[in-house]
């Protein structure tokens, strides 16, 4: 019995000419996204490897100069993108690519692409991710909406009872017939997407248990949604109040809830503006060595003269303006960590507020985790950014040691292209899937939520009608 | 008979709670959205109140340290900040770029929560790093909730709801033959019930704007010529849709046809096009990367800092050879010629890497400039792009604004470089009298009157297409 409700469900939605091209748009909108998404990948990868590539050239090139001025004039490092962000770029957009990395400061990352960006890529960006995360729930509202208001408008309601058709076998039938076709969009979708990614060479190890997660994600979600249209048509009178009213829960939730949580986190939780920051910094610089400042070490200067001995600095086996300048940074350092921490942990304020409105939207917990097993979430961004900062520091210790052992006090020093050669490496590895997964957990535990809670409320559906 | 239409109409609506409610909850989103707004302008305007006030006592600070400084009360062991030396203004008095959003900045966030509006402006900034702020990436993905997105993608959906049955209903309720036997044409009849609506909805759209400006505190009388500009864009827009929907129901199919049909051409022209749009300005008016021009300008500062001293300053002298007799009539010591001597030399290092990497920053900025320029003619397809284009521009925060700013910065930090290179170069004290003729950054506006003639025309276009199309049907259905 259910199987013959859910063919025919299925039958009469193949019929219908607008679920045919409401489908067909849907295949060639994922289609254009796909392709446009792969040339813009590998268009950003590229110029991403040249200009790497430039910024080390320019490293190596240098003039011959006093190690720490080289620490000054520093090096750039440019933000891998994940094979993965081919379906969904997150906030790779918005967030910086370009690490400034130098001596004494650390830098937020420049270059951001939608300082260079029209008006346009606000009101969405063709990608895989936007079609199967903003655009799908409306093509199984399209499809499910008229699924009990069509047999009520169209009389057979009565038939059906009249036949004693079991109201939980009607409604599982419904359901098969909406989820299966769902499905079978969704399949073959999911495998070319996952071709291709697979063919492009990109960063991070492509992995096929992290994509069928990301697909089970992406399921789960629109499990919800075929749930909550056939409970907003079960309970409808007319097929278009049914309509109107899934069309209004599909804008609050992917549309206006989003927008009004930023907006409520942004005024609630502000991020430090940059006058703020800069007095965050000087309240946790004040005190301590200034490595360009030789009147601020005079006590480690007494301090390092008597641990080996000597009466004079430029007795030393070892130049004290690189020790200092090491000292110095090192003060710089932590008074970044401190201020670092703070912007850090006003994001994730502003996040976890954001999150607070999943309670009404199961698209922001999708939306989350489809960005975070991209890694293309903001966790990712300072995941890297803490990398680099960790590069930073390396980077800068080499260049003062470089002074400090090349060199005696008060000697002028130029290092050249060899010392330039050798500076340290910098490499950066995703976190694995485990680890993501734990981040996300309380995204999981809302997604979960969601779909217990639409089950649910199926079942309510179903008890009532076997009252009736 | 109109009247009769009108009554009916009035009883119609005034029944229907639904209608009510919808009503209700869009000006309480309204409102929210304008308060939302004008929460972060004033927050930025008190920030840009801030650093003017900090900026006036530096000055005082300046002055006084100036009059010790030359009255002999006074010694400042860093010459970088003694007040009679040049390079002083350069750190005590650095200038500052700010961007002014128009009266009506509240309407639309537009590109403002991207850009830092107000920055320092030296020498020495680096001309395509466009000084962001600390940011959130995912709060940005969203966006703030604006009365832009309200009017541009909700207020269409309301018209559908509105008037997706305008026709089919009467069909379905069996009521259409009635309204046939009455003397006046069906299409008559379904053009003053939309034409109805349309002013209900238009007139309670502009009420409630007005009062949350009001609430917002933002001048209305002051911005009269604005509003009226963007109730006139509101109007296309509305009957655009309001079009769309009498056109759609001419098809004479049944109600969960037209409203699944009307979903369907809101989600081409409001989700699709643009993003398509999208697709295609990044395809068609590549912008060059920042990245590439970053390299170049390394590379500049390298060479322009590698060649010796004496060479850089002689090969200058040749081509100016003013700046050696005006150095000659200089007060300065031989202590202060030293330093003198050396920021010649930084200066002209500086205008060298300049002029080596005018090039590519000029390049950028118009590159960018005709990529805004591309997309403001391609945004035509959607009404939506169009609407929400020109509210950006109204509200002064759209990307052409933006761009206008930034290139204003970098003007301004050309005259500001060259005022102090002609300072060191003639070995001149600073003298209070002076500080009045330094370059004052000051932002004009981009004038986009430009942009509203041709937003207008996209909008009138799109309704007269619609118009055209209910033309051709309404002989088709035969009414």
């Amino acid at each position: 019995m259910v199987i013959r409700i859910a063919k025919k469900e299925w039958k009469e939605q193949l019929r219908e000419k607008r679920f045919l091209a409401a489908g067909l748009l849907m295949v060639l909108l994922f289609g254009a996204a796909l392709i446009s998404s792969k040339a813009y990948y590998e268009k950003e990868q590229d110029l991403r490897l040249h200009a790497q590539q430039g910024i080390e050239e320019n490293w190596l090139n240098q003039r011959d100069k006093n190690p720490h001025g080289a620490a000054h004039y520093g090096i750039y490092l440019f933000k891998p993108e994940s094979r993965l962000a081919l379906i969904d770029r997150g906030v790779n957009r918005y967030a910086g690519t370009a690490f400034f990395v130098e001596g004494h400061v650390r830098n937020e990352a420049q270059f951001r692409k939608i300082e260079d960006e029209t008006g346009l890529v606000r009101f969405g960006e063709l990608t895989p991710a936007y079609i199967l995360i903003t655009l799908m729930p409306l093509f199984i509202i399209l499809i499910g909406f008229n699924a009990f208001t069509k047999e009520r408008e169209g009389g057979t309601w009565k038939m059906l009872q009249s036949h004693n058709v079991p109201m939980h076998k009607l409604l599982l039938g419904k359901w098969a017939g909406v989820t299966i076709t769902v499905l079978m969009l969704l399949i073959p979708l999911f495998m070319l997407m996952g071709l291709i990614i697979y063919s492009v060479s990109g960063f991070g190890e492509f992995s096929l248990a992290h994509y069928l997660i990301l697909g089970v994600v992406y399921t789960l979600y629109y499990l919800i949604f075929i749930n909550l249209t056939l409970i907003v048509s079960w309970f409808s009178k007319k097929s278009g109040a049914a309509f109107i009213t899934l069309l209004a829960i599909w804008i609050v939730a992917t549309l206006v809830v989003p927008k009004l949580f930023v907006s409520a986190a942004q005024y609630l939780n502000p991020m430090p503006d940059t006058n703020a920051v800069a007095e965050m910094y000087r309240d946790a610089r004040t005190g301590g060595i200034d490595g360009h400042v030789p009147s601020s070490a005079r006590e480690l200067e007494r301090q390092v003269m008597e641990e080996y001995g000597v009466e004079t600095l430029e007795d030393l086996p070892f130049n004290f303006a690189g020790y200092r300048l090491q000292v110095g940074e090192e003060y710089d350092t932590k008074a970044y960590n401190y201020v670092f921490s703070h912007i850090h942990s006003a994001i994730s304020e502003q996040d976890a507020l954001i999150r607070r409105g999943s309670l009404i939207s199961p698209f922001l917990p999708v939306r989350n985790l489809s960005m975070a097993m991209a890694y293309t979430d903001v966790n990712n961004h300072w995941d890297f950014s803490e990398a680099v900062e960790l590069y930073r520091q390396d980077f800068v210790r080499y260049l003062n040691e470089d002074l400090m052992y090349s060199s005696r006090t008060g000697e002028t020093y130029l290092a050249g292209s060899d010392v330039w050669a050798a500076k340290p490496d910098f490499s950066y590895e995703l976190p694995g899937m485990g680890e993501v997964l734990k981040a996300q957990s309380g995204n999981l535990f809302l997604l979960f939520g969601w779909v217990g809670i639409s089950f649910l409320g199926l079942l309510t559906i179903k008890s009532k009608s076997g009252e009736g | 008979m109109l009247s009769k239409i009108i009554h009916l109409e009035w009883r119609n609506l005034t029944s229907n709670r639904w209608l009510l409610i919808s009503f209700l909850l869009l000006a309480g989103l309204i409102l929210l959205a304008t308060l939302n707004r004008s929460y972060h302008q004033e927050a930025y305007l008190m920030k840009v109140d801030e650093v003017r006030q900090t900026q006036s006592a530096e000055f005082q600070n300046f002055v006084a340290d100036h009059d010790s400084v030359t009255a002999g009360l006074k010694e400042i062991d860093n010459q970088r900040i003694n007040p009679v030396f040049p390079f002083s203004l350069e750190v005590r008095l650095t200038p500052q770029a700010v961007f002014e959003p128009t009266g009506l900045g509240v309407l639309a966030v537009g590109q403002s929560d991207i850009h830092a509006g107000i920055f320092p402006v030296r020498t020495f900034s680096d001309p395509i790093n466009k000084a962001s702020v600390f940011y959130n990436p995912t709060t940005d993905l969203f966006g703030s909730f604006d009365f832009a997105f309200v009017l541009v993608f909700l207020i269409p959906l309301v018209v559908i709801a509105f008037s997706y049955n305008i026709l089919s209903e009467e069909r379905e309720n069996g009521t259409l033959q009635m309204v046939m036997s009455q003397p006046v044409s069906l299409m008559a009849f379904l053009i003053s019930r939309l034409a109805f609506r349309f002013l209900i909805l238009f007139g309670a759209l502009l009420v409630v704007l007005i009062l949350s400006l009001m609430v917002a505190g933002v001048s209305v009388s002051g911005n009269i010529s604005g509003l009226a500009l963007l109730s006139g864009f509101a109007a296309l827009y509305l009957l655009f849709w309001f079009g769309v929907s009498l056109l759609v129901n001419l098809f004479g199919k049944s109600s969960s046809f037209n409203i699944t049909a009307l979903l369907g051409v809101w989600v081409v022209f409001v989700l699709v096009i643009p993003t398509l749009l999208h697709v295609a300005v990044e395809k068609v008016h590549e912008v060059p990367p920042r990245s590439e021009a970053l390299v170049e300008m390394r590379n500049a500062e390298e060479e322009a800092m590698s060649l010796d001293r004496d060479e850089i300053l002689d090969r200058y002298f040749m081509d100016h050879p003013e700046f050696i007799e005006a150095a000659e009539g200089s007060s300065a010591d031989e202590q202060w010629r030293e330093l003198y001597e050396f920021y010649k030399w930084f200066y002209i290092v500086r205008q060298n890497i300049a002029e080596a990497v005018s090039p590519i920053v000029d390049d950028y900025y118009s590159r960018l400039e005709e990529q805004q320029e591309f997309a403001g003619r391609i945004s035509a397809f959607s009404p939506a792009v169009v609407l929400k284009e020109a509210m950006s521009s109204l509200a002064g925060t759209s990307p052409a604004h933006y761009n206008h700013f930034h290139t204003s910065t970098e003007l301004f930090r050309m005259e500001w470089m060259e005022t102090m290179r002609n300072k060191m170069l003639r070995e001149q004290f600073v003298i209070l009298d002076d500080l009045d003729g330094l370059p004052q950054f000051s932002y004009a506006p981009k004038d986009v009157n430009n942009g509203f003639a041709r937003a207008a025309m996209a909008l009138s276009l799109h309704l007269l297409a619609v118009c055209g199309f209910i033309v051709l049907f309404r002989k088709k259905a035969g009414l």
